[in-house]
Parts: structure tokens; C-alpha cells; sequence
């Protein structure tokens, strides 16, 4: 399996999804599909000014902080797994851009 | 069962071992980033340090050995192999291995060489723009106010107009006002500048930049009368730090080569000023800059060139990835001209976040999920929507590359020759053995009959009757993706007596030679190939005497020569070191029925001339013009009845697999190009870039499609009195193709 982000459907990569919002709100959950493999974890990157959360899509367990709290992707080994992201941004002092990069790393 | 305890990297494809039997290897030093391996066998590499390695082996036999490694400190997991048979171990990198077992088994020669590679990132991201609450308010009403100001280096500068404008197929933004004041002294040329748009929001204006650390760019200023009032102006403009990067280029002609597919880059791939060379206005050679990559592929090619070149942060693309032979930054061409050829096919949009650049095609499906911006007619007072001019072509002919030059290929032989002089055990014996590698050039049409041979490595050692070795001559020979010889490098070690260790005798590096080889044109056949230059650099032990001076100076020889004639003693102050002893430079010239060589040798331990002669040979020094093959394929689309006239596409700068599938999108596009759409908004969007993906409606919400926008301008008039804005965006379609 080529690792990479795709899209719900698991077909398509992603590499970059826009997102407009106000200070303080919370964007409709983007669900997006993560190569699992044991010993790698989902972790943020963002720019301050942004909150990123995930979890698996269906698990009804709680969002996840993956910028302060990696997700161990070591259960879903081998999967090509649905993960639901919610993004909630901060207070900005003027409008600015923010990238906030979701990566595979390594536990 | 031996082991190697391999820490260090160390010179290009010396065999370091070679070892019979099941053999591991214990990595316990330095962590290399790159390996690649030929293994057949049962292979056991053992690494007691957590490392990276990255690399591929592609072995003949059942055997292959697959890892990725990552360019940190991060434990890396890799999966085993157990290999059967001879092996044949080739590492590119002083070795780690972390986890993993790779079990060797058989004769095995362990060949190394050094090199660090990053491994692919696997990422997305979000990018998004995050609006004030009270400025989102404020433009969510139907009545809106704006005003906009320059600030130099932090201080106001009023204005009378603006235009700021971020043009397609471009980066950066150029930003062009006219002042208030007529004073061009009021902005110096090196202010920092920042543009930016107010929002009324009731309470006061909320200002967002629009524009950030602009540099003066251009300046002009009219002195006019108007009636018998001056009406002078001032008109400055101002490009941004974005901008700024695209015209940046190395110091020197860099050409980037991979290794493991040319011997050397082809000197087609600079301009035929770097290939003859270029010097500064003290007349100092600025050398072009020959750097070997293995594996060099698309996303390094852009690290190199828009990270480490440019200084963005980082490159994010959802182009795919794909091998590359060789690229060049050129001063002329700068950084972005090396790698436009590679881009050009793709039609990418490329615009920047901040300091990422992202590298965009259009033409990928547009994942599920995805919002687009909408962009209705309520924000837009004008739309055109175009489709542009179709070519009624149904077919393309695709040019590509192939693997094999002029259909050529070649294969090698090792030949193994040992003469022996004198009476074995007796005064004067030696023994040479020469190991000679010969490349046979075939062709596909005649694969059985070898067309010309060329020498690729020449070693010979001379050794006595007590097997010491008394010399040792290396040579190996450089190819040019066209398969012609470049150069060489060349190695003569010998036994020779070191004066700083009381005389001792031993085998030591004497000399060694790096000959380049220059082609051109034939001059009176431009179909043909000849030989310019060579040009051959010795280097080598050199002892110095400083109780024999010379005009004021240590005496100076090559050591060789040195202890050839008996001049070196133990018991002076006699040292050696390793310097340039001399060059010589070679020059063909053809003169039709003869070829006139001129050789200039240049000492350098005396800095004079050594020889220089002239010689004329009869004959004709040319070469068969070669050219890396190419193949082309008539694509054509499903359902073709009529014959039409073809379209073409040139896909040789590309892997023939992408360059194939290249062609075939262009077909597509060209029997459905994708829409472009230009429209003049009804107040600014300063949330519009280039890169913002828009859902456009026109009347009644009937959608136009969805677009990326790849454009946009905005003018400011009258700012001081009742500002007057108007803003405009291109578009393209993103379609499926």
C-alpha cells in the first residue's frame, strides 16, 4: 500500500482542504481516510490559532487533541481507516491564513 | 563466520570485504540516511543503534531488499528479508540498520558510498482562513466601508491610488501607488512596505494586511502643469517577499545528477557558457557545480530548488513523484527555470501560504468533502465565463523517452591478466596482474555483435616474490548519459620512503589524476561530434625540503621523483604533503585532413610552464553524432472515425510512464478544454489568492462549475477622498481529466 491521505471515499489523495471560518467556530467535520500502520501515530501540526481534532469515524469516542495527544494508529494496523477532523479556530487579531499539516509520524 | 564492524562512510565503491560463508554485519557507529543494496544471497546486517535507512536493492537472483528510512532521530521499524544464494552487497551510505534482519549468506562483496536522503512525508493540510468577528459582521451587512493605507517601514504614507496585483502563472504580489505628497524621498529604497485594506465595523476600522515586507521595486515622478497649477506626481511600486524569491540562482552553474542512471550529466544539460567556462571580473573560474544525487527524484528536485534554493519552508504538491536524471540551476535561469521544464507539462497552479509554496494540479479529481468557497452573484457586479478555443484534434503524438541510447546498450566484461618477469624468488621478480572492466556496446537490432568497446576500470598491481605489493595503479573511467567517456580519475600508489617516520618504506598514494574531456561540435560537420579539451589534474606527495631552499623557499618535488633521484633523507627536516603537482591541458583542433594537438603543461610546484608543443596527426577526429533515443506514440481518443489533424506533445523531459499519461490528459484537454472564468467583484474579498478553490453560480443560482483561482487585482482610486475600489479574479475550471 502507497501511504498516503485520501479522501472519504478512499480513492482520491488529499493534499490540501480550505476551510473558511470565524475566530471561535468550529468547521463541519471533514472525514478523511489514514493509512494505519503499528508503531505510527496521527498527529497536528498547526500554526497557532487553531485547535485540530480527530477520531475514528463511527467510534463515537471523543475527539481527540492530535496536536497535543498523537493517535496511536497501532489497533487499526493495515487499515485504510475513516478518521472525522473538526477544526476550531482560535481568536486572530486580523485575517490570516493558517495551515494546520496532519501527518503520519512515528510512536 | 567473519564481521565487519562498518561505523564510517568512506570512498566511492571500494570493496570493502569480501567474505565467504554466512556473514553478519554489526552496524554500531554512525547512522547513515541511505542504503541500497544488490544482494543475492542470505544476507545478515545487524545495527546496534537506531538509524535510517533508506534505499532499494534490485538484486539478479531472488532476492530483494526494499526499506525507507526518515531523516531524524526517530526509531524506524523495518521489515526482514532472508535472502538464498551468492550475495553481492552494495551500500550506498555507511549503514544503520534499525530493527530489520537482512541474513547474508555466500560470497559476499560489501561496496559503500555516502549519502543522505529525506523520506516522503506523508501528509494534508488544512488550510484556513480565519475572519475577525466584528470585520465578518461588518461585510456581512449591506452596506460596507472601507479605507486602505501604506505603511513605511510602520509609518503611514497617504495615497491617492492603488492597485495591487497578483497576475496569473506568477508568484508574489505587485502592489503600484500613486502618493498624496509628490515626494519620492518618502519612501526610501530600502523600506519595508505593508499594504493594507480597513473594515468599518461600526466602532472604528479593523486593518488587514494586504501585502507584506514589499520592497521597492520601480519609482517614476512627473513634473507637470496643469493650467498654471503643478500637478506633479509620484509613482511607486512595490513587490513582495514572495515575488522577490522567483528571480533568486545559485552562486555558481549547479548541475544535480543521479548517479546510479549517468556517470556524469550530459553538457547539454547547462548552456554552452557554463560548459566552457565562466570567471568573476578578477578572473577567477566560477566552476559549475557537478553534484551526484542517487536517487534523485521530483519532490528532491523541488526541496533543492524552492526550499534550500529560495528559502520557503517547504513544498507541498499533489503532483506525482517521479525519477529525474538530472536538472540544472543556472545563474542566467535561476532556481525556477531549472525546474519549470519539469512543471510545464502539469499546467500547475502554484501559489503560497505564508512561507509554504504549494504546487497545485487542476486537473486532479477533487476529493469528497471537499467546501468550496461560494463565489454567488450577489459579490459579483460582471462574469465571463470563456471556453477556450477547441482544436478539433481526436489524437496526440506523444514524444518520450526511452531507455536505451541511439539503441544502444552495453555490456561488461572483466578481463584478468598476470604477466610475470624475472625468476620467482630470485632478485627483479615481479608479478602484474591487471583487472581491466570493458564495457561492449551492443545494439537492440544486433544484440550478438559488440559494435565498440570502451575500458570502464583499469587496476594493476605489481608485486615482488614475497608478495608485497610495489605498486598500485586504479583508474576508473566516466561515461556521459550519451555513453561517451568524460574523464577519469586515477590512483598510483607506491612503495616510497616517508622521511617523517625515519625513511620507512610503504606503500603510499602517490599521485592522483582527475582528466575531464569536453565535446563540441565538428567545425566542419556539424553533424558530427569532435573532442575539445582534456584536461588532466595531478595531484600527489610532494616533499619538502627546508634545508635545501630554493630562491628563499623549502625545495619542493614530487616524492616519487624525489626518491627516484635519492634525494630524500631521515635525518633532516624533510616533510611531505598532498598538493597539486601540475595540469595539463590538451587541445584538438580539426583541420580537415589532419587534427593539430596543442599540450600545455602548467607545474605547479614551480608555478612555470613545463612543456608546451604542438603536434599534427593525420586524419579525422570525429565522433558519431549520439542522442538519447526517443519513441512516438500516436494516442488518440475512443471513437475516432475521421482523420484529423494530431496534436503533439513533447514528453522527453519526463519518465516515458508519466510522460504517456501526460499526453493522453492533454488529448482530453484539448477536446474539452476546462472554462475560464474572469469576474469583477462587487467589493473586495481579501480572503481571494491564488489557490482559493470557489463554487461559482451565475443567475438563479445556476452553478458555472468549480474553479481555483489563479489571479487577482484590486484598484484603489480616489483614497483620500470617497474610495472607489474595484477588484477582479481569473479562475480556471478544475476538472477530472
Amino acid at each position: 500500500m502507497t501511504d498516503r491521505f485520501t479522501d472519504s471515499t478512499g480513492v482520491v489523495a488529499l493534499s490540501f482542504v480550505p476551510v473558511e471560518l470565524d475566530e471561535g467556530e468550529t468547521a463541519p467535520v471533514f472525514v478523511a481516510r489514514v493509512p494505519c500502520h503499528a508503531g505510527r501515530t496521527l498527529e497536528a501540526f498547526p500554526d497557532a490559532g487553531v485547535t485540530v481534532e480527530a477520531r475514528p469515524t463511527g467510534s463515537g469516542t471523543p475527539f481527540v487533541n492530535i496536536a497535543t495527544d498523537p493517535f496511536d494508529l497501532t489497533p487499526f494496523d493495515g487499515e485504510n481507516r475513516a478518521f472525522d477532523f473538526r477544526l476550531t479556530a482560535g481568536a486572530v487579531a486580523a485575517l490570516s491564513p493558517v495551515q494546520a499539516v496532519i501527518r503520519l509520524a512515528y510512536a | 563466520m567473519p564481521s565487519v564492524v562498518n561505523p564510517v562512510p568512506f570512498d566511492p565503491l571500494p570493496i570493502l570485504a569480501s567474505l565467504d560463508g554466512a556473514t553478519s554485519i554489526a552496524a554500531a557507529g554512525e547512522v547513515s540516511k541511505s542504503f541500497s543494496a544488490n544482494v543475492r544471497g542470505s544476507t545478515s546486517i545487524l545495527a546496534t543503534l537506531h538509524a535510517e535507512l533508506h534505499g532499494a536493492a534490485v538484486v539478479a537472483g531472488s532476492t530483494s531488499i526494499q526499506a525507507t528510512g526518515r531523516l531524524n532521530s526517530e526509531a524506524n521499524v523495518f521489515g526482514s528479508a532472508n535472502l538464498q544464494g551468492s550475495t553481492q552487497l552494495q551500500a550506498s551510505g555507511g549503514v544503520s540498520l534499525a530493527g530489520g534482519v537482512v541474513t547474508l549468506s555466500g560470497s559476499t562483496a560489501i561496496r559503500a558510498t555516502a549519502r543522505v536522503a529525506a523520506a516522503p512525508e506523508v501528509s494534508f493540510a488544512f488550510i484556513l482562513d480565519v475572519h475577525r468577528a466584528d470585520a465578518s459582521a461588518a461585510l456581512a451587512r449591506n452596506v460596507r466601508r472601507f479605507s486602505v493605507r501604506l505603511l513605511v517601514n510602520g509609518s503611514p504614507v497617504p495615497l491617492k491610488a492603488a492597485t495591487l496585483n497578483a497576475p496569473p502563472d506568477t508568484l508574489g504580489t505587485e502592489l503600484s501607488v500613486e502618493l498624496a505628497r509628490p515626494d519620492a524621498a518618502s519612501i526610501p529604497s530600502d523600506a519595508s512596505v505593508d499594504f493594507e485594506l480597513g473594515i468599518w465595523t461600526g466602532a472604528g476600522f479593523v486593518f488587514e494586511k494586504l501585502l507584506t515586507g514589499g520592497r521597492l521595486s520601480g519609482r517614476s515622478k512627473r513634473v507637470v502643469n496643469s493650467g498654471n497649477l503643478p500637478t506633479d506626481t509620484v509613482a511607486v511600486s512595490f513587490v513582495d517577499v514572495i515575488g522577490n524569491r522567483w528571480n533568486l540562482a545559485p552562486e555558481a552553474n549547479v548541475l544535480i545528477f543521479d548517479p546510479d542512471k549517468i556517470d556524469r550529466p550530459a553538457a547539454s544539460g547547462v548552456s554552452s557558457v557554463a560548459a566552457v567556462g565562466i570567471r568573476d571580473a578578477e578572473g577567477v573560474e566560477v566552476k559549475t557545480v557537478e553534484t551526484p544525487a542517487p536517487g534523485l527524484n521530483f519532490f528532491e528536485v523541488l526541496r533543492l530548488a524552492y526550499v534550500e534554493g529560495c528559502g520557503f519552508d517547504s513544498v507541498k504538491t499533489n503532483l506525482p513523484n517521479f525519477a529525474v536524471e538530472q536538472v540544472a540551476f543556472t545563474l542566467s535561469g535561476g532556481y525556477d527555470a531549472g525546474v519549470r521544464p519539469l512543471l510545464t507539462p502539469f499546467a500547475p497552479v502554484v501559489f503560497a501560504v505564508g512561507n509554504v509554496l504549494w504546487i497545485v494540479d487542476a486537473d486532479a479529481p477533487v476529493p469528497a468533502g471537499l467546501t468550496l468557497r461560494p463565489l454567488t452573484v450577489n459579490r459579483l457586479v460582471e462574469i465571463t465565463s470563456t471556453l477556450p478555443n477547441r482544436e478539433p484534434v481526436d489524437g496526440i503524438l506523444a514524444t518520450i523517452k526511452v531507455d536505451r541510447i541511439a539503441g544502444e546498450f552495453f555490456t561488461e566484461r572483466l578481463e584478468v591478466e598476470t604477466v610475470e618477469t624475472g625468476n620467482f624468488g630470485g632478485g627483479g621478480f615481479t608479478s602484474t596482474r591487471t583487472e581491466r572492466r570493458v564495457r561492449e556496446f551492443r545494439s537492440f537490432d544486433e544484440p550478438t555483435v559488440i559494435r565498440r568497446e570502451e575500458t570502464a576500470s583499469l587496476k594493476t598491481t605489481v608485486t615482488d616474490s614475497e608478495f608485497e605489493v610495489l605498486s598500485r595503479e586504479t583508474q576508473t573511467d566516466q561515461f556521459d548519459g550519451l555513453n561517451r567517456k568524460t574523464g577519469h580519475r586515477r590512483s598510483v600508489e607506491a612503495r616510497v620512503p616517508d622521511p617523517e617516520d625515519g625513511g620507512e618504506v610503504s606503500l603510499k598514494e602517490v599521485s592522483r589524476e582527475t582528466q575531464s574531456i569536453i565535446y563540441g561540435s565538428h567545425p566542419l560537420n556539424p553533424k558530427l561530434d569532435t573532442i575539445l579539451r582534456i584536461t588532466t589534474e595531478v595531484e600527489g606527495l610532494i616533499l619538502v625540503d627546508p634545508d635545501n631552499e630554493y630562491l628563499g623557499k623549502p625545495f619542493k618535488a614530487p616524492l616519487l621523483e624525489a626518491h627516484r633521484s635519492g634525494n630524500v633523507t631521515s635525518d633532516g627536516g624533510q616533510t611531505t604533503e598532498f598538493g597539486k603537482i601540475k595540469t595539463v591541458f590538451e587541445y584538438l583542433r580539426v583541420q580537415g585532413q589532419s587534427v593539430e594537438m596543442e599540450t600545455r603543461v602548467i607545474n605547479h610546484i614551480s608555478n612555470a610552464p613545463d612543456s608546451s608543443r604542438v603536434t599534427t596527426r593525420p586524419g579525422a577526429a570525429e565522433l558519431p553524432r549520439v542522442s538519447q533515443a526517443t519513441q512516438t506514440i500516436l494516442l488518440t481518443l475512443p471513437g475516432r472515425t475521421q482523420r484529423r489533424r494530431v496534436a503533439e506533445f513533447d514528453g522527453t523531459g519526463l519518465p516515458s510512464d508519466t510522460a504517456l499519461e501526460l499526453a493522453r490528459r492533454q488529448l482530453r484537454k484539448l477536446a474539452a478544454p476546462p472554462l475560464d472564468f474572469a469576474g469583477v467583484l462587487a467589493y473586495p474579498d481579501r480572503t481571494l489568492r491564488r489557490g482559493s478553490l470557489l463554487a461559482i453560480s451565475e443567475r438563479n443560482g445556476s452553478p458555472l462549475g468549480n474553479y481555483i483561482a489563479t489571479g487577482y487585482k484590486m484598484d484603489f482610486a480616489n483614497v483620500e477622498d470617497a474610495l472607489a475600489i474595484t477588484g477582479s479574479l481569473t479562475a480556471r475550471q478544475l476538472t477530472s481529466l
